[in-house]
């Protein structure tokens, strides 16, 4: 593997928007993708009469996805920039795959959000609705600070390549993440045109009124987040194969810890412990990870059937804590009406997704002052912070935010939109038996 | 037959079961003796310790069905499910959800949705895998994911097909995230007869589990209004939608709700079901009065909120009372 430092990266936005073909150009410009692969999407994309869709197929490569015209599933690549070594997740925009974009997003330093400047597309993008809207929140409550804004399809604007179409995407959008907390000092912004590579690796012809870098440029500009690595260790498990002759590999990023050939891990909440007999990414084998890696891992001694998206991994010594009850303090950002207790969200913690029901608010909190505004309200509304207590419905591991931020903030979803946003400041752990 | 069990419960090791069964059983013994004639619908009895509160219950009652069957059984928990049928609603709902790796089979009955089965196909992702051989592993993807449709078709026929010989499934609900459903609904994973009672359209649900199949009957809620289930939620949401405006249409507290009844103010009520109390009697009278009133339990999420926040009993009025 490369000796330049590492970085996930996630690219992110509505549906349609752009993604994929972006991500497939930029891979493709620097001879990331192999010739064989290039050839096949474009085959693929003639076939069904879709040309103008081979970048995309570069990374969809599901039949639903390639007949749809949609991303359905994350897909990893790797690539490198000058200063850096990248896992690009691209994810999908359609709203009925939020929670794959949230898998995804749980597992990256920084994003790509890429916006269509075309008009009709940039503001259902940001409807109350919309995912540019929606992605941006979730981002930033999976704890993505930096972000890079492409700002797509400039030649579809009218005119074509216009600069106050540019201006007023870039106005709207800075508006909206400053009012989410976003350091704006970290946030950056391009405007670009996928297909035709525009701003991507190399300097625009069409836009001459944009002298900044180009996407590639603001690649290297991010930065390394600390690593945790002398916490105790966590992997939230993304994914689960079982490979014939070889055993039990899950997938997974490292939050926090090191992970070493020979350790003996324990997954929860199952409580099965096994033998790390070998770690891998991208394909390279290593002898072990540390905070930001991507890795599979064979283990010796659990079954397939004993772990699961959502589960996490841990040392023996210090497991994961599996949660009886939790305290978090939440945001109510969108609800018709109110939310009381019995109310039952399905709660996205780092890759799991768990029903988990409201068993008390302890009390709604003034947001000005942060303080106590009242006591066991009856219910809590949009726009209110409130302390409450959930009770997962299954078995979900979280821990406290301040000890394991990845594995202790999320985003509350009911009937395919994100109602809130929280961070848990207590957990009542559960008995395990670790077998 | 209980004095022989009750022996063979002596063989027990693990002394605190032994001395709950041998307890069950002597208790029952107790109330049979005191039945000279079993009744028409047959005798139902239930005796049992509950470890984690200590309590011990027995109850014996003749259902308002006849009992079909012989049933002796000393376990964990209570059989209760030859009786489930006599008090349910007849009419059933099958609710499946389904994506490329991932679906939840469902069924709906009156208030109560039920999860039947949730599981996972193990349909690969796209990350491990490149170079060589890509095209014969995305070959191979496509394959398991059609194999894992056909899972959910032999499932899906296993739990409904029962219902519908006996005519008590009314329609079958499909949903999930994009495409998967339709792929599903299109191929021939389902029996005809099954197939028939599909109502469209299919829904965008992007959850599995419970959460999910909630989420697909407020979907469906047009085709559902008759349903109990999604009667109480929408009146639920009404008045949380009131009182969040705190526009005085909301009213709880017997006394309040009692007053209001007077003046026939109230529209609809709903009531947290506990047999003999105050909650019961007011139900009672809000049908007197002409009130709408629905009777629910834990079973809904919002019952627990209308047990412990409104004291059991909560209203929407037609008007404001003060
Ligand atoms: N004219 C023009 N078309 C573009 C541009 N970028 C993307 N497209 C087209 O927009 C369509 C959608 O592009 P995708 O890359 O599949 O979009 P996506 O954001 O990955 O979509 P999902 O993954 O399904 O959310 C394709 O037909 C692309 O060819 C652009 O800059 N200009
Ligand atoms: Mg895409």
């Amino acid at each position: 593997m490369s000796q330049k430092p590492h970085l996930n990266l996630i690219v992110i936005g509505h549906v349609d928007h752009g993604k994929s073909t972006l991500i497939g150009r930029l891979l493709m410009d620097r001879g990331f993708i192999d010739e064989k692969t290039v050839k096949e999407a474009e085959e693929a994309a003639k076939k069904l009469g879709k040309e103008s869709e081979k970048y995309a197929f570069l990374l969809d490569r599901l039949k639903e996805e390639r007949e749809r015209g949609v991303t359905i599933n994350l897909t990893f690549m790797k690539f490198e920039t000058r200063k850096y070594f990248f896992t690009v997740i691209d994810a999908p925009g359609h709203r009925d795959f939020v929670k794959n974009m949230i898998t995804g997003a749980s597992q990256a330093d920084a994003a790509i959000i890429v916006i269509s400047a075309k008009k009709g597309e940039f503001e259902a993008g940001m409807s109350a609705e919309g995912q540019t809207r929606e992605h941006i929140i979730l981002a930033k409550t999976m704890g993505i600070n930096q972000m890079i804004v492409a700002v797509n399809k400039m030649d579809l604007t009218d005119p074509p390549y216009d600069e106050k179409r540019y201006k007023e995407v870039v106005d709207t959008v800075t508006k909206f993440m400053k009012s989410f907390g976003f350091d704006m000092s970290k946030v950056k912004f391009v405007p670009v045109v996928a297909p035709a590579g525009e701003n991507v690796t190399q300097k625009a012809t069409h836009m001459p009124w944009y002298n900044g870098p180009t996407l590639e440029e603001l690649l290297d500009q991010l930065e390394v987040p600390p690593k945790p690595v002398d916490k105790p260790l966590r992997i939230p498990i993304q994914e689960v194969y079982s490979i014939s002759g070889v055993g039990v590999v899950p997938v997974g990023r490292v939050e926090s810890g090191v992970l070493k050939v020979g350790d003996k891990v324990v997954f929860m909440p199952a409580g099965k412990v096994g033998e790390v007999r070998s770690i891998e990414t991208h394909h390279t084998k290593i002898e072990k990870a540390e905070p930001g890696d991507n890795i599979g891992f064979n283990v010796r001694g659990v079954e397939k059937k004993d772990i699961k998206r959502g589960d996490v991994v841990g040392n023996v010594q210090n497991p994961p804590t599996v949660a009886e009850e939790f305290t978090a303090q939440i945001i109510v950002i969108w609800h018709p009406t109110a939310v009381s207790v019995g109310y039952t969200p399905v709660l996205h913690v780092h890759t799991a997704s768990v029903a988990c029901r409201i068993s008390e608010i302890t009390s709604r909190i003034d947001p000005k002052t942060g303080k106590e505004a009242e006591k066991n309200p009856q219910f809590v509304k949009a726009g209110d912070s409130a302390i409450v207590k959930f009770t997962p419905i299954k078995d979900l591991c979280v821990e406290k935010f301040r000890e394991f931020p990845a594995l202790g903030r999320f985003a509350m979803r009911d009937m395919g939109k994100t109602v809130g946003v929280g961070v848990i400041t207590d957990v009542k752990p559960k008995k395990i038996d670790i077998k | 037959m209980l004095r022989q069990e009750g022996s063979i419960a002596q063989n027990i090791k693990l002394k605190r079961t032994r001395d709950a069964v041998t307890s069950a059983i002597q208790a029952a013994i107790d109330r049979l003796t005191q039945v000279n004639k079993i009744p028409d619908n047959g005798l139902v009895l239930f005796c049992g310790e509950n470890f984690d509160t200590n309590e011990f219950k027995c109850f014996m009652f003749s259902p308002p069905e006849k009992v079909p069957i012989f049933f002796y059984r000393t376990d964990k928990s209570f059989h209760t499910e030859f009786l489930e049928d006599m008090i349910e609603e007849s009419d059933v709902y099958g609710l499946v959800i389904v994506e490329r790796d991932y679906a939840t089979i469902g069924i709906l009955k009156g208030a109560r949705v039920q999860v039947l089965e949730e599981f996972e196909g193990f349909v690969p992702g796209k990350h491990m895998m490149g170079g060589q051989s890509q095209r014969r592993i995305d070959r191979i993807i496509e394959e398991m994911y059609a194999n894992f449709l056909k899972e959910v078709g032999e499932k899906v026929n296993a739990f409904f097909l029962p219902f519908v010989e006996n005519k008590k499934m009314k329609g079958i609900l499909i949903g999930g995230p994009g495409y998967a459903k339709k792929d599903f609904y299109d191929g021939d994973y389902m029996d005809y007869r099954l197939k028939k009672l599909v109502l469209q359209p299919l829904f965008d649900v992007p959850d599995q589990g419970d959460a999910g199949l909630k989420e697909l009957i407020m979907k469906a809620q047009d085709l559902l209004k008759n349903q109990k289930y999604v009667q109480v939620e929408n009146l639920l949401e009404e008045i949380k939608y009131h009182l969040a405006k705190d526009d005085g249409l909301v009213i709880y507290g017997i006394q309040d709700i009692r007053k209001a009844l007077q003046m026939g103010a109230v529209d609809s009520l709903v009531v947290y079901d506990e047999p003999g109390s105050e909650l019961e009697k007011l139900a009672q009278e809000a049908e007197n009065y002409g009130a709408k009133v629905y009777v629910i339990g834990d079973e809904l999420p919002d019952g627990e909120w209308v047990k412990k926040t409104f004291g059991g009993a909560i209203g929407k009025l037609r008007y404001k009372v003060y």
